[in-house]
């Protein structure tokens, strides 16, 4: 029995320090408004990965946006809600899989939504300074899909109809302003 | 008495606003193909709209016949033609800007527009990240015309009349060449070349260091190139310079900034090695105020707490002071980090706003010329109080060569520094009417009349609408440095009132 309770006092010593911390689920606004209160916590947090992903040797940065538009960016039909709100994040690239999430968001692309847990970084000093989640796991909760780019439709017709008018206005100056024959 | 314009006034007026609309109709053929390359249908269209909105009037003007060189064209005429073109040229760039559906109100697009005309950089967009590449794109064109001075580009290729009156109302007072048109070719010589060198730098940067695909980093580099040489501000994404995580990135925007700030004299003055530039009176004082005003940043950043390595604090502070004192609006902190900063950080930022750039530069605020004189002219009248009477106090300083300074221009200097003191507080009073604590009420006005763009927060989408009409006077009147806005209000009343 007391080789059990030694056993079991053991395993809990063990244990209980190699378990992870808990992640505490945060937004890009709670970050930005009490950065010091998570530097260098654990955190999990949902959202966008917008613009580019910067492949740089072992680790790729993207950012990923939090914001109304996660779901339905303007261009995908969504209405203007506020400006964007974004973090960096700071991704080790055996867990980074591109053809997976399909490309960031842009115009074309509503981005991969994932949620991603990492450790909060605010002006990191062995980062000169920067400000982002290096990530340990990366969890994707919907690939990336295509926003419609739309077509010339009626300002663009109405545009060329306008450049045409202005063109045959610019041939009759530069007719009329020709110099007398003789 | 006030003078009636006449028709041939008006004539003369529209035909150079004519051939300014032709400017920008060409300016959008830069988006127009990108949005082609890139597939942005909807985009193509509305470009087609807005060049074809300004080419009809452009050529109905020279149909017209309007700006036959056998009719006079005087001082006057070239002012208002400036100051109408700042508003002209906004308002037929909003188009695609509302077609995209980005912003809330038409007011707001006039805003963006007029925000990136005069270079400020203060944005109203909504979901930046999204945005198409060419409207976005066409944000940082409309910087690049107005840093170049799209008078100055309808002067290079028009040959316009008037031309003088048109490039000194622009904010320009230096001559580089005897004419204006080869002083006019001259900066866009140097814009072209440091486009070319910056683009270059900028693009090879983001594929072999940031690790983007070449097309992006091109985008990109475009982009930040316009507004980091023409102090605009606005960058492709919504988290500005941030975005790049990258000290060298920071590095090569900081040149290029700095060589936007710079008055063309002086680049030519570089270009020709002339020697002795650093007794120039504008060299010294931007020189000094930088210096004391970065050692203010840093100290007040030291002592807040939030960095805990002086490179990393060095790296913040020098670039935010940097963008703040060339007039240029780049941030590496989100503007909620930004409107933390209290104390000494923000007396420092706040006042290099205020004090812009170089005269004859794409900087706004009261710049570094006008600081010095006015600093000079009031040292000179102590030491004449000082000195026995009868002594003799050398009114001369180096410019370019050795310049007087007489009573007559240190009351034009210090009389123009007064109204930019007088347009910030107007903006101030406006915000802290409407509620805004006084310190980002200040920051925020202070930004808009010296074309800066760092925002504490204020300038937002829903803000009130007679706030943003002030701040888009203010830009307006800070990036003409009043004269040209003085002149039209007179031909507006001379049209009213006059006999």
């Amino acid at each position: 029995m007391r080789t059990v309770v030694a056993f079991s006092f053991l395993a809990v010593l063990v244990v209980v320090p190699a378990a992870p911390a808990k992640a505490q689920a945060v937004d890009v606004s709670e970050l930005d408004q009490n950065p010091l209160a998570y530097d260098g916590q654990i955190i999990t947090i949902e959202g966008e990965l917008i613009g580019d992903y910067g492949e740089r040797g072992d680790e790729v940065w993207v950012q990923l946006n939090d914001d109304p538009y996660t779901e339905n960016p303007i261009p995908g039909g969504g209405v203007p809600a506020g400006g964007n709100q974004g973090i960096g994040l700071r991704i080790p690239v055996d867990i980074y899989d591109p053809d997976l999430w399909g490309p960031p968001g842009s115009a074309r692309y509503r981005g991969p939504l994932v949620r991603v847990v990492g450790r909060f970084r605010y002006h990191a000093a062995e980062a000169s300074g920067e400000t982002f989640v290096q990530v340990t796991d990366i969890e994707l909760l919907d690939p990336a899909r295509p926003l419609p780019t739309g077509e010339l439709g009626t300002p663009g017709r109405t545009g060329i109809a306008l450049l045409v008018l202005a063109a045959i206005i610019y041939a009759a100056a530069r007719y009329r302003a020709r110099p007398p024959r003789g | 008495m006030l003078l009636r314009p006449s028709p041939t006034d008006l004539r003369l007026i529209a035909h150079d606003l004519g051939r300014i609309l032709a400017v920008v109709a060409a300016a959008g053929l830069l988006p127009l193909g990108w949005a082609i390359a890139r597939g942005e249908w909807a985009a193509a269209g509305w470009f087609l709209l807005m060049i074809g909105t300004a080419a009809v009037p452009a050529a109905a003007a020279e149909f017209l016949g309007w700006g036959s060189r056998r009719q006079r064209v005087d001082w006057s005429h070239g002012l208002v033609v400036v100051a109408l073109t700042w508003l002209v040229v906004p308002a037929v760039g909003t188009l695609p800007l509302w077609l995209s559906r980005h912003w809330g109100r038409w007011l707001d697009t006039f805003f963006e527009a007029m925000s990136g005309i005069t270079t400020t950089g203060l944005s109203l967009v909504q979901d930046l990240d999204h945005l198409p590449e060419s409207v976005n794109l066409w944000r940082h064109t409309l910087q690049f015309l107005g840093g170049q001075g799209i008078v100055l580009a309808a002067l290079t290729f028009f040959s316009a009349s008037g031309a003088l009156s048109m490039y000194q109302a622009e904010g320009r007072e230096e001559r580089i060449f005897p004419s204006v048109i080869s002083t006019a070719r001259f900066i866009w010589l140097v814009s072209v070349i440091h486009g070319v060198v910056g683009v270059t730098v900028l693009t090879v940067d983001g594929i072999l260091v940031q690790g983007f695909q070449p097309v992006r980093s091109f985008f990109h580099a475009i982009n930040v190139f316009m507004a980091a040489f023409d102090t605009g501000g606005f960058t492709p994404q919504s988290t500005s310079i941030a975005y790049y995580h990258s000290a060298l990135y920071e590095g090569v925007l900081a040149v290029l900034m700095v060589a936007g700030a710079m008055s063309f004299g002086l680049h030519h003055a570089l270009w020709n090695r002339r020697r002795g530039l650093l007794q120039n009176l504008e060299v010294r004082t931007i020189l000094t105020t930088f210096g004391i005003l970065l050692a203010v940043t840093i100290v007040g950043l030291g002592t807040s707490g939030v960095f805990t390595r002086a490179a990393a604090l060095t790296r913040r502070g020098l670039f935010q002071v940097l963008s703040a004192h060339t007039g240029t609006g780049f941030s590496t902190v989100s503007t909620t980090e930004l409107s933390r900063w209290s104390g000494l950080a923000f007396v420092g930022i706040t006042v290099a706003m205020a004090l812009g750039g170089m005269s004859s530069s794409t900087a706004g605020g009261v710049k570094s010329l006008r600081i010095g004189l006015t600093v000079k002219a009031m040292a000179d009248s102590i030491r004449e109080a000082l000195l026995p009477e009868g002594a003799v106090v050398p009114d001369t300083f180096r410019q370019y060569g050795t310049q007087r300074l007489t009573p007559r221009m240190a009351q034009s200097v210090m009389a123009v520094s007064l109204l930019y003191v007088g347009l910030y507080l107007l903006g101030a009073a406006v915000g802290y009417a409407y509620g805004y604590p006084l310190d980002q009420a200040l920051f925020e006005s202070v930004s808009a009349s010296a074309a800066v763009g760092l925002s504490v927060g204020v300038t937002a989408p829903g803000m009130p609408v007679l706030m943003e009409l002030v701040m888009i006077l203010q830009m307006w009147i800070g990036r003409l440095e009043f004269v040209a806005v003085f002149a039209l209000f007179g031909f507006l009343a001379s049209l009213a009132v006059g006999e």
